[in-house]
């Protein structure tokens, strides 16, 4: 890792030489960070950056870099809800199954950003187009987005920036956590995250993004022993199988109008009615585009936002 | 009426085709049980019988289109069943009782047809080809219609047409499933003239049907 | 030219036999050739076409290229941006869609004649379901771990096999082949949903372009297949056309005139099935191509004729364009082509089911 002082110094004279001679500014910054293809070198400040993936976008904006390009959020036609305010502006090249190459080249981009799933042809293709950078960190793991935020954001330069954005977002989680202490006895933890869909729900695996932040708050997310390893998330479940997941808490997210429209429905089945959760009223319904696609420091902080808020509103009923 | 089917034997030396012990069946039910029978030179045989008495099924028995359970039938002095199928189609034709035809075929691309078992990818229209199409189109009385799509003809114009093609194939035995069944009296007439002409040409004997 | 139009046999006006062919005879050996002048048109037709639309799928794209630009890169002239766009994006994707469309045609065209039915194509009877389903199991990781074009190939050879054993051995012709291939389709239909229901999000979206036929999933290794495929499955198929005619007759006249049907049926099936499997293996289940394809063909093609380059052309054309307006539409975003062809077919499909005989003759 450059010690800050040194990337200050090398940052002011990439942008002091940027307006005289760019080739020699270029060889005064050049970064080399180690990518799932090898390691990448990367020259000066990115200008135009694309990021193809969800949590590559969060680094970006939480380290201050509004990429030029994104793709969209599962299940729905833009970037995600919670980072569409901050990322106005940004040309969309895809989904996060199909990039659009030709949307990618049209914006001219300086550095690519891509998720730990991009296929080899594809990372032959793009990195002919700009360095591209794809992270290589085990799934699923609570430390998965601090690796890969500190890897996009040393890409983008940002290295120093990213390292304070994810103490920040370790202070909130701490600062979370005590308040759940405080507001919830020990037995009174225990959780399930589930995504509704149209073809019913699924139980999140206790190694995602934000249920690894459950965790870290003090919560005890149990998926009922049914995800697979490695897996992100369960099969539909039928409702006589709610049962499995009929804890103190259960954490809904749905990703768009139909999965919303597929969980009013159900809220009407007994089964629903009967969960304790639904009796003791702690369903608390969250954003799926946030809860179960995104990832990345902004993401950390609007989720733990949401779990605070929770615990209030449990606070001022009691 | 009209429960009868020809065989003319057209240009035959001596007795070309013959089926001994034979036994033809669909499935578990046996349509002939036992035949012997000769078809000899200069001669047309018809098979009177009625309704599902087995007059298709031994038509399509001689002419190797279903293998028979018992017996052989004996083409040119070979089981017919070890000959390669175009050298049978060069010595027998069988038309059966109801043809249809890609739509928009003309009575000329209909009777090409029948020169197909002469032709080859590297014959596809010989002076022979020609010649055979023409004598067809005149034998069976077509060639005013000879541009005329199929679709367009009544429909004893079209069963002489069909009948051009069987002519057209130019072998020495000639089956015919029924080849006036669904027509009325006078077109019947028209196809049984058609028969007597062509036997009236010399090449053909032929036997007339009990109407 | 026909030059020996004789008409003393007849003792009628002289007529013209082979109008509307050009007519070559050998003088030394009894060979001839004759070649239908409205197929020269038609395919001379079609394949204009089909450099038209290659060329508009060059330069249009989310990226705009001129036509100039086109053929300047084309020749090696273009700048680098151009150069990497049409050689590296759009041209071996032009090239797969065009052959895999062409491919999903051609075994349509054969199998519609062998079952002289308008409706029993490789998609409709469950083949490309079949293939659908085995390279979704590749991709998201159930059972055997062969690549997915492999499996592709191997779903459609399993679908056949299947269906023929449960038609019976001759079933071919007719409707308990095709009812067969149905069910086969549907249940691998629901195999393929059951497998995307129950993995994980990422694998089913990296199987999604399997499930609807999508240009941007092929594999280079599948895309040399499918040239090999194609060059030995028309060549082939041009080879099988005499005897095919030929089936377009009643069965009896078939076999009356020396075409050994049983064997011409399982030559053309089994073409048909490795075309639509290796087409499959590239561009996803885009089976109404193989509908679309030959109809269109055999509507301008001459009657009586099996119009197997006519329909290869024109299954390439429509495949190419497919592509093209599912790049267009929605650009950034794209819509897989198979969608696309469906909305375009689906209409057709219906028209063809109240309006038309399922008999391709009629």
């Amino acid at each position: 890792m450059p010690n800050p002082l040194f990337v200050a110094k090398s940052l002011l004279i990439s942008l002091v030489l940027a307006a005289t001679f760019t080739n020699a500014a270029a060889h005064a910054d050049t970064r080399i960070v180690q990518t799932a293809y090898g390691p990448v070198s990367i020259e000066g400040i990115p200008k135009r950056v694309v990021t193809l993936y969800e949590g590559a976008l969060d680094a970006a904006i939480a380290s201050g870099i509004n990429p030029v390009g994104a793709i969209i959020t599962r299940g729905g036609s833009d970037v995600a809800e919670y980072i569409q305010p901050k990322a106005k502006g940004v040309g969309i090249v895809g989904t996060p199954g199909e990039t659009n190459i030709e949307a990618v080249i049209a914006l001219k981009p300086d550095l690519i950003l891509a998720s730990a799933q991009l296929a080899k042809e594809q990372y032959n293709l793009l990195s002919r187009i700009a360095p591209t950078i794809v992270p290589n960190f085990p799934a699923f793991t609570p430390t998965t987005w601090k690796q890969e935020t500190r890897l996009f954001t040393e890409a983008l330069g940002r290295a120093e920036t990213g390292r304070k954005v994810i103490s920040g977002v370790e202070n909130k989680i701490a600062e979370v956590a005590k308040l759940v202490d405080t507001k919830l006895g020990p037995n009174q933890r225990e959780t399930a995250l589930i995504r509704w869909m149209p073809q019913g729900p699924l139980v999140m695996s206790e190694g995602l993004f934000s249920a690894s932040l459950l965790e870290a708050t003090g919560f005890n997310v149990n998926s009922g022993g049914i995800v697979k390893e490695g897996r992100p998330h369960s099969h539909p479940l039928s409702q006589e199988n709610l049962g499995l997941i009929d804890h103190q808490w259960v954490f809904l997210a749905t990703l768009n109008a139909d999965g919303d429209a597929a969980l009013d429905a159900a809220r009407e089945s007994q089964a629903f009615q009967r969960l304790k959760a639904n009796r003791a009223d702690q369903v608390v319904t969250v954003n799926g585009q946030l809860w179960t696609s995104a990832s990345g420091p902004l993401a950390a902080t609007e989720i733990l936002n949401d779990i605070a808020n929770t615990i209030d509103n449990v606070a001022a009923d009691r | 009426m009209n429960q009868f089917m020809t065989m003319s034997k057209i240009n035959s030396p001596r007795a070309p085709l013959a089926a001994q012990s034979l036994m033809m069946s669909h499935g578990p039910h046996t349509i002939i049980p036992h035949l012997d029978i000769e078809l000899r030179t200069g001669e047309v045989t018809a098979i009177v019988g009625p309704n599902g008495c087995g007059k298709s099924t031994l038509l399509n028995g001689l002419a190797r289109i279903h293998k028979p359970r018992q017996g052989t039938i004996v083409l040119d002095g070979a089981d017919i069943h070890t000959l390669p199928a175009r050298d049978v189609a060069r010595k027998l034709a069988l038309l059966p009782q109801d043809n249809s035809a890609p739509e928009g075929l003309t009575v000329t691309d209909l009777i090409r047809f029948g020169r197909h078992p002469h032709q080859s990818w590297l014959s596809q229209w010989s002076e022979d080809d020609e010649r055979a199409v023409r004598k067809a189109l005149t034998a069976a009385d077509v060639g005013d219609l000879a541009n005329r799509p199929l679709d367009t003809l009544s429909g004893g114009q079209r069963q002489r047409a069909w009948i051009a093609m069987s002519i057209a194939q130019e072998t020495q035995l000639l089956l015919l499933d029924e080849p006036t069944s669904a027509l009325d009296l006078g077109h019947q007439i028209e196809v049984f003239e058609l028969i007597r002409t062509l036997a009236s040409q010399g090449n053909t004997t032929k036997s007339s049907p009990p109407m | 030219m026909n030059s020996s139009l004789d008409s003393t046999d007849t003792g009628q006006t002289p007529l013209h036999l082979t109008s509307g062919h050009w007519l070559w005879r050998s003088t030394t050996r009894p060979w001839s050739l004759l070649i239908n002048k409205r197929s020269i048109v038609v395919n001379a037709t079609l394949t204009l076409i089909l450099l038209a639309c290659a060329l508009s799928s060059l330069a249009l794209g989310t990226l705009s290229i001129t036509i100039p630009d086109v053929i300047l890169a084309l020749q090696g002239k273009g700048t680098t941006m151009h150069t990497f766009v049409l050689e590296e994006l759009r041209g071996p994707r032009l090239l797969a869609g065009a052959l895999a469309g062409a491919s999903f045609a051609l075994a349509g065209c054969l199998m519609q004649t062998l079952a002289r039915n308008r409706l029993a194509t490789p998609g409709i009877i469950g083949i490309d379901n079949a293939a659908t389903a085995f390279a979704v199991a590749s991709v998201v990781g159930v059972g055997i771990s062969a690549a997915p074009h492999t499996m592709a190939l191997v779903g459609a050879a399993v679908a056949t096999a299947l269906a023929f054993g449960l038609a019976g051995a001759t079933g071919t012709r007719g409707y308990r082949f095709i009812i067969a291939g149905l069910a086969i389709g549907a249940v691998s239909g629901a195999i393929t949903q059951v497998m995307l229901s129950s993995v994980a999000l990422d694998d089913a979206n990296a199987a999604y372009p399997w499930t609807v036929g999508s240009l941007n999933a092929r594999a280079p290794a599948a895309v040399n297949a499918l040239i090999i495929g194609l060059i030995v499955g028309y060549t082939l198929s041009l080879f099988l056309n005499r005897a095919l005619i030929t089936l377009q007759l009643p069965e009896p006249v078939t076999a009356s005139l020396g075409t050994r049907s049983g064997r011409v049926r399982v030559a053309g099936l089994i073409l048909s099935v490795l075309l639509t499997g290796l087409a499959v293996s590239v561009a996803g289940p885009v089976g109404l191509i193989a509908l679309l394809g030959p109809e269109l063909a055999r509507t301008i093609s001459r009657p009586g004729s099996i119009p197997l380059t006519a329909s290869a052309l024109s299954g390439a054309i429509l495949m190419v364009l497919s592509d093209l307006a599912g790049r267009l539409v929605f650009s950034p975003l794209e819509i897989p082509v198979g969608i696309i062809a469906a909305l375009a077919g689906s209409p057709y499909l219906l028209w063809i089911l109240l309006h038309k005989s399922p008999d391709i003759n009629r």
